[in-house]
Parts: structure tokens; C-alpha cells; sequence
């Protein structure tokens, strides 16, 4: 068989364009359609104790430092109602509000590219900020309103459980970490013997607009003393 | 033309011996009594942060109260940092009378949930140039909660 060196270069080039066109869709969205669904033994959760939340914003910094975010914007916010009762004996209330990784999440639904995805292993809501165009979509689309635009990388931006930064090397979340009255559980809510799970079903929790069929990861333990607020 | 009356001369003479004679008297009785304190107290004694303004005219016994018996045994008077044998209530109580606890939590609201639970000398320092609390950064904020918060992990 006589090969032209005209076919030849042809069939290269198919040849080399066809590979890069794999490795460029060998992300992990693309991985998990092309891979067959089965079920993961991990789904990560977080839950946040009001009651021994003190509001010192530890949670805050630690996420800064760890996930490098510019000082005008934040991953993670302690919003702090109050104060509550009569001088001097007065307190205030403190709800984490960041990412809840919502298992139906609006985000992953409207974003036109594929960068914003749940990532099938962990649960997690992630942003491929390759893929991220910054069409700010997944921002509107947000009833909790926790995504940003990253003014450094121009993309969306928000909190992933320090997926990349500290889970990938068996740590725990930087808040989760840093907060100094252990306000923060982090785990794992298919393993029933988890600090996490155990808390869930010891304490009555709350977590934000579940009525929007967004069923969200991040779970609030109401404060205990005072008023109830409507 | 005015004419001068006996009576007015008295009136005059009345209001220069007021405001000349007796008002500066009356202020240097007590500037007298603050400067005596220094005489002793060279070293921790001077006022020179935001209090020691002219125009607050602070004297030492307007916190720390008359000098009575001090330093001899069966002393009243006012001390502050953690060798004062008076409760953080009493030590907040001077600060309050100058300071709205309303304003304070306005400005810093951890001012209302410390209130009834610390002194305020526990985190503020009147005496020196710059009271620490005053260029705290967001960083050392949440230290400055973390240094009595801390639970055992």
C-alpha cells in the first residue's frame, strides 16, 4: 500500500487535533457524564452551631488566607443580628452564610458552560474556572447569594469546602479548622458514625429556603436562648 | 456719660474677685492634688493617649478618686489592670460616667456582650500614647476574641 506523503500529514494531523480534543474535555464534569452512575460513599455537609458561634469572624480569615481571596469579597460570611435584651445583659445572633452545595443546585442548571458542576464523589458544588466565562448567570441564579466574581481570575468564585486548598490532602475545611469554639462540623453524611451525622441527629437543625426544592448541605443549629424571631 | 455708684463699684469688684481670684484657685486646688501624684508615680503615672487632651483637663482623681489614705493601709483609692481589688463592674462604672454605653456599642458590639462580664480595662489602656484596641486590624480582632474563646479542640 503506497501512502502519499500528502495522506500522511493528513492522517497526523486528524490525529493529533483528535487527541487534544480528549484532553481538553477530560475535565471532571466531562469524566462524570461519560463515566456509568454509581453511587458515591461520600456526600459532604457542614453544620453551624449558632449557639456557640461568638462571631469573631476566625472563619473569615482562615478561608482568606487559605483560598488566597482578595480582600473585597469573601467565600464565607458570619452575619450578626442584634443586640438582643437589655443593657448590660445583652447578646446578639451569628448565621454562617456561604455555599450550601445544594443537591439540586440553580447554579450547576444555568450555567451555560459546564464550569459550574456537582462534583459526583464529594457532593460538592465546584466552578471549573477554566470553563468559566464570567457571564455572572450562576450569580443571579443564586437564592443565597454567595457567588462572586474573583476580581483577580474575572470568573465566578465561591466556597468548595476547601476541595482543592485542604481536602486534597485529608485536612479539614480552614473554618472549620480555625473557628475557635468547634461552631463548625464538617463530615461525611452517609457514614452514620460521623461527628457530623451525629450532631444532625442529636440536635434540631434548620437550613435556609429549603422551600425553593434546592436542598441544601449547609445546616444552621438555631440559638437556643431568647425570643423567637419570625 | 455713666455714672459710677457706690453700689455698682461693689458689683464690679464682686465679679473681678469671682472670675480673677477664685476660679483659678478653685482649679489649681485640684491641679495641686493631680500634680502631687506625679511626684511618686513619675514612671506610670504620666497620661498621654486621647485623655490627657487639654480639653478634657483630666486629673488622676477623677478616675482614680481622692487620694485619701494612700498609700497607707485602708486606701479607697481607684486602680485598674488585673491586680485591682475592685470588680469589673466598678472599674467599668468610672468609665461610664464620661462614656454612653449606647455610643460604645454603636461603634464596637462586642462593647454589649462583654458589659456585665469584663472590665473595661481588661482590653483598653488609658495611660499610654496609643491605646492597642484603637489599630486593630480585622486579623488581630478575631485573635483578640480567640485569646478567651478558645475551646479544647
Amino acid at each position: 500500500m503506497q501512502v502519499s506523503k500528502r495522506q500522511f500529514l493528513k492522517g497526523v494531523g486528524a490525529l493529533l487535533a483528535g487527541v487534544s480534543v480528549y484532553g481538553a474535555t477530560r475535565t471532571p464534569q466531562a469524566n462524570s457524564l461519560l463515566q456509568p452512575e454509581k453511587e458515591s460513599e461520600l456526600k459532604y455537609a457542614m453544620v453551624h452551631d449558632e449557639n456557640a458561634c461568638i462571631g469573631c469572624n476566625a472563619c473569615v480569615q482562615a478561608c482568606r488566607e487559605v483560598n488566597h481571596i482578595p480582600e473585597d469579597v469573601t467565600r464565607v460570611k458570619i452575619e450578626r443580628k442584634g443586640p438582643f435584651g437589655e443593657y448590660p445583659d445583652q447578646s446578639y445572633r451569628f448565621s454562617r452564610v456561604s455555599c450550601q452545595h445544594c443537591e439540586a443546585a440553580p447554579c450547576v442548571r444555568v450555567c451555560p458552560t459546564g464550569a459550574a458542576y456537582i462534583d459526583k464523589e464529594t457532593g460538592i458544588v465546584a466552578v471549573n474556572s477554566d470553563r468559566c466565562v464570567g457571564c455572572q448567570y450562576c450569580i443571579a441564579a443564586c437564592p443565597y447569594q454567595v457567588r462572586y466574581i474573583h476580581p483577580e481570575t474575572r470568573t465566578a468564585d465561591k466556597c468548595d469546602f476547601c476541595q482543592q486548598s485542604r481536602l486534597a490532602q485529608g485536612l479539614q475545611p480552614a473554618c472549620v479548622e480555625a473557628c475557635p469554639t468547634k461552631a463548625l462540623t464538617f463530615g461525611n453524611l452517609k457514614d452514620p458514625e460521623s461527628d457530623l451525622v451525629k450532631l444532625l441527629k442529636t440536635r434540631p437543625s434548620y437550613r435556609a429556603k429549603v422551600d425553593l426544592g434546592t436542598r441544601p448541605k449547609l445546616f444552621h443549629i438555631q440559638t437556643i436562648d431568647g425570643e423567637i424571631m419570625l | 456719660m455713666c455714672q459710677i455708684t457706690p453700689c455698682t463699684t461693689l458689683l464690679l469688684s464682686v465679679l473681678t474677685l469671682g472670675l480673677v481670684g477664685l476660679a483659678p484657685n478653685a482649679l489649681a486646688a485640684d491641679e495641686l492634688a493631680s500634680r502631687s501624684c506625679i511626684k511618686c508615680h513619675k514612671r506610670n503615672g504620666q497620661l498621654e493617649g486621647i485623655h490627657a487632651s487639654p480639653g478634657l483637663a483630666i486629673l488622676c482623681q477623677d478616675c482614680h478618686g481622692p487620694k485619701g489614705s494612700h498609700p497607707k493601709k485602708g486606701s479607697t483609692i481607684m486602680t485598674f489592670g488585673p491586680d485591682s481589688p475592685f470588680s469589673a463592674q466598678q472599674r467599668g462604672a468610672v468609665c461610664l460616667t464620661c462614656h454612653d454605653h449606647q455610643a460604645l456599642g454603636e461603634v464596637e458590639w462586642t462593647h454589649n456582650v462583654h458589659a456585665n462580664r469584663l472590665g473595661c480595662d481588661q482590653c483598653h489602656r488609658l495611660h499610654p500614647e496609643a491605646d492597642p484596641m484603637l489599630s486593630l486590624d480585622t486579623q488581630q480582632h478575631s485573635q483578640l476574641c480567640i485569646g478567651c474563646h478558645q475551646v479544647e479542640q
